[in-house]
């Protein structure tokens, strides 16, 4: 079972990913900020990681730059998500080594469809 | 002079007479025999007081007959002079008349000198006036025109004088910096950052060296207090700087960027709530009624936060690349040295807000403080639909995740800007990081490439214009630009605690008083009020309540006379005032001064009063309003107009000059 690590500090839509990423058959642990994202990556490195740039504290590329620079987590696949929807920060997402960046609001057919894609689960 | 003339003319001629008679008499008697002039001296002898008065009377009647003589031809010279002084002075149609005993010819040709004077003085007026009144004409005409105005726009000499601005411009600038003062006369440099200013000239003149049809420099411009402006600067009187003009919007990017990300995460909850409940039929009840109550919730939240979203980009001005780094490694030149290597990227246009950027960048090379070993690039890659602005540390040195979150947040107040390095990037519609490359730690920003890559870039290297003057228009006193002010106190001894209770100010500018600028406060005061005094300005304790305290309206008013000469009636007495008042707060009102008592004694030393009332009286002005703070202000700012001419006719014609000779006055020993 693959698992996944939510972290997003908006409750709505937590609701929905959560749902969704587990009727795909994934386990799914959330995280509500920055810090939180990176603790509970350490104590179980996801397969996948869908990350909010926006988050109190440490933002979205801030977890993802330091956990692109740690080995261990070279096998974790990350997906940003932003509101703001603009193509510099899709540009900052995939130069600090974003696997995908997924502007809000997404269809969640589509982000089904990259999850897939990156974790290779079958259609 | 005629009574000299006269008595002179009567000396002569008497002495003149007795020497005749004197010459006379010796020789007849020295032609005579010895025997008779014995005989004569014998009878001359017996009859001495005889002779005596015979030759007096001779003498007499001589003196009389020349003094006769002379009245008739020349007894005219003082009646003439009395009336030439008159037709000069006063009466412009009296003229001389040979029945005055004025040799005809003299009458004559005095009379056609006075048509031909007063001829030329009628012409001169008419002249005069009617060039002024053109003048005037022309000037309501662009009052007008300006007024209907709706665009805010300040017209400045090229020392950033303001020469003119349209209502626009005051209300907005007001609304911003309500405690600024935009003024005529006094310079920019009041409301903005002069490094701004001065960034903005030099863009100005770097589009004009370019050769543009229309040059034209926009950007960022921050007022001294941080508020923020987009400005456009455009070259005033053709293609030569001779000045400017500023064009002003307020700035709103910023917050309409934050809106719409809000709007974005409110309508990704929504949809995807909407998304599971559609696709996801089969779920349980529970579970259904959470994602219904979402998407109430999330809808009623975008409902109330949907306004109109405007681009929120700031508008940028397009520029090339090599231009844009030329820029920015001048105003880094300071910090780095020689060590920043341009990298260029030839035919790259990008849209940036330079001011900004070099802030941006400024500030976090002084945050990094890397050794001075590092070596600094700063290069342009161009990108897809962006470029990327990278400066790069030849020492691996980045700021740490704590610092970098607080720096990107935090307005830039060490360099003049109240915009955070964050707020920078996203008015470019940009994005900010820090990262390691091989080559060294690197600070990235994204930007929008321009749209329209037009003319290449300027082959030659860029000379920038340095516009750092602001010294006015010399030291000329009727060119400059006064701030005429007067106070009323609680009572006569500032040392003793008595206190200002009203400032007023008014402001000269090209030998005009300025009705529409002008300064005015009370002040509120913790003092008893004494009688004597409220007699005569006429405030008493009730009008002071609510008003602002001395420190604040002391401050107001150092920033209304910036930049200008102070002008007062026995100022000494106000300047105590100030200087006792400021030192509380920290406020030093330090400007040049002209005092209008120390300046009268200089034009009537005689003069037994040199009370503001009796100057004006003796200048002809009648005093209006007097006793409030302004009412005496507008009065010393017309007496120091009409004692200008009369400096200037005893040579003092520049400030330095009056400054020294008001400091030679009896009156300037006054202290209080």
């Amino acid at each position: 079972m693959k698992h996944v690590l939510i972290a997003d500090d908006e409750d709505n839509i937590v609701l929905s990913l959560e749902f969704l990423l587990r009727q795909l058959g994934c386990e799914v642990a959330v995280a509500r900020d920055g810090e939180q994202a990176l603790q509970q990556a350490h104590a179980q490195p996801p397969d996948l990681l869908l990350l909010d740039v926006m988050m109190p504290g440490l933002s979205g590329y801030d977890v993802c730059q330091q956990l692109r620079a740690d080995p261990r987590f070279a096998g974790t696949r990350i997906v940003m998500l932003t509101a703001k929807g603009r193509e510099a920060e899709v540009a900052r997402g995939r130069a600090l080594g974003a696997d995908d960046y997924i502007v809000k609001p997404f269809s969640t057919r589509e982000l089904t469809a990259r999850i897939r894609g990156l974790l290779d689960l079958p259609a | 002079v005629t009574r000299d003339l006269r008595t002179t003319a009567m000396l002569t001629t008497l002495l003149a007479a007795a020497a005749a008679l004197a010459v006379t008499a010796l020789l007849l008697v020295g032609a005579w025999p010895a025997a008779q002039r014995d005989i004569l001296v014998a009878w001359g002898a017996q009859r001495a007081p005889l002779i005596a008065m015979a030759l007096l009377t001779g003498l007499g009647a001589a003196a009389a007959l020349a003094w006769s003589m002379f009245a008739r031809r020349l007894g005219f010279v003082p009646h003439l002079v009395h009336r030439i002084e008159l037709l000069r002075s006063s009466r412009p149609e009296l003229r001389i008349e040979a029945a005055d005993a004025v040799p005809e010819p003299l009458a004559q040709a005095i009379n056609a000198l006075a048509e031909d004077h007063f001829a030329l003085r009628r012409r001169s007026a008419d002249e005069l006036a009617l060039a002024t009144q053109q003048i005037e004409e022309e000037r309501d005409l662009l009052s007008a025109v300006l007024a209907e105005q709706s665009a805010a726009v300040i017209a400045c000499s090229q020392a950033g004088r303001v020469l003119m601005y349209t209502p626009a411009a005051a209300t907005l600038l007001e609304r911003l910096a309500p405690d600024g003062y935009l003024g005529l006369g006094r310079t920019v440099f009041a409301l903005f950052r002069r490094s701004a200013i001065q960034h903005g000239l030099e863009r100005l003149a770097l589009a004009q060296q370019r050769g543009d049809a229309r040059p034209a420099a926009a950007m960022l411009l921050a007022m001294r207090n941080g508020a923020l402006l987009h400005a456009r600067f455009t070259p005033l009187q053709g293609r030569q700087l001779r000045g400017f003009f500023l064009h002003l919007q307020p700035e709103s990017a910023g917050a309409v960027a934050e809106r719409s990300g809000d709007a974005r995460r409110g309508l990704a909850n929504l949809r995807a709530a909407v998304e599971m409940l559609r696709d996801y039929p089969q779920m349980g009840d529970a579970e259904r009624e959470r994602f219904v109550a979402v998407a109430d919730e999330e809808s009623a939240r975008l409902a109330q936060q949907l306004g109109d979203v405007p681009d929120a980009r700031w508008p940028l001005e397009d520029i090339a690349a090599e231009t844009l780094l030329e820029l920015l490694r001048t105003r880094l030149q300071d910090l780095l040295a020689e060590t920043v290597d341009v990298g260029t990227a030839a035919e790259l246009w990008v849209s940036a807000e330079s001011f900004a950027l070099a802030a941006l960048l400024r500030d976090y090379v002084q945050r990094l403080g890397a050794p001075s070993s590092a070596r600094w690039t700063l290069e342009l890659q161009p990108q897809d639909r962006h470029a990327a602005l990278v400066l790069t540390c030849s020492v691996q040195r980045l700021l740490d995740a704590q610092d970098w979150a607080v720096w990107e947040q935090a307005p830039l107040t060490g360099q003049g800007l109240q915009l955070s390095p964050s707020a920078i990037a996203r008015g470019h519609g940009g994005e900010l990081w820090q990262q390691r490359s091989d080559g060294g730690a690197q600070l990235q920003v994204l930007l929008p490439r321009a749209e329209l890559e037009a003319s290449p870039p300027p082959a030659a290297p860029i000379e920038m214009a340095a516009v750092t003057a602001d010294a006015g228009d010399g030291e000329r006193l009727a060119a400059l630009v006064y701030t005429a002010f007067d106070t009323e106190t609680t009572g006569l001894d500032p040392s003793a605690g008595d206190q200002i209770i009203a400032l007023g100010g008014i402001r000269i500018v090209d030998g005009r008083i300025r009705s529409r600028e002008v300064f005015d406060s009370l002040v509120a005061t913790a003092r008893r009020i004494d009688p004597a005094a409220q007699r005569v300005h006429g405030i008493d304790a009730a009008m002071l309540a609510g008003q602002p305290p001395a420190a604040e309206v002391l401050r107001r008013f150092r920033d209304f006379c910036e930049d200008t000469v102070l002008l007062g009636h026995n100022a000494a007495f106000d300047l105590r005032f100030f200087e006792l008042q400021g030192q509380a707060s920290g406020i030093a009102i330090d400007r040049p001064l002209l005092d209008t008592l120390l300046l009268s004694q200089l034009v009537y030393p005689q003069a037994e009063s040199h009370q503001l009332e009796a100057i004006a009286e003796r200048l002809g002005l009648s005093p209006l309003g007097r006793h409030t703070a302004l009412g005496d202000a507008i009065l010393t700012a017309e007496v120091f107009l009409r004692l200008l001419p009369l400096l200037a006719a005893r040579g003092i014609h520049t400030l330095p000059q009056a400054i020294a000779a008001s400091r030679a006055t009896t009156l300037a020993r006054l202290r209080y």
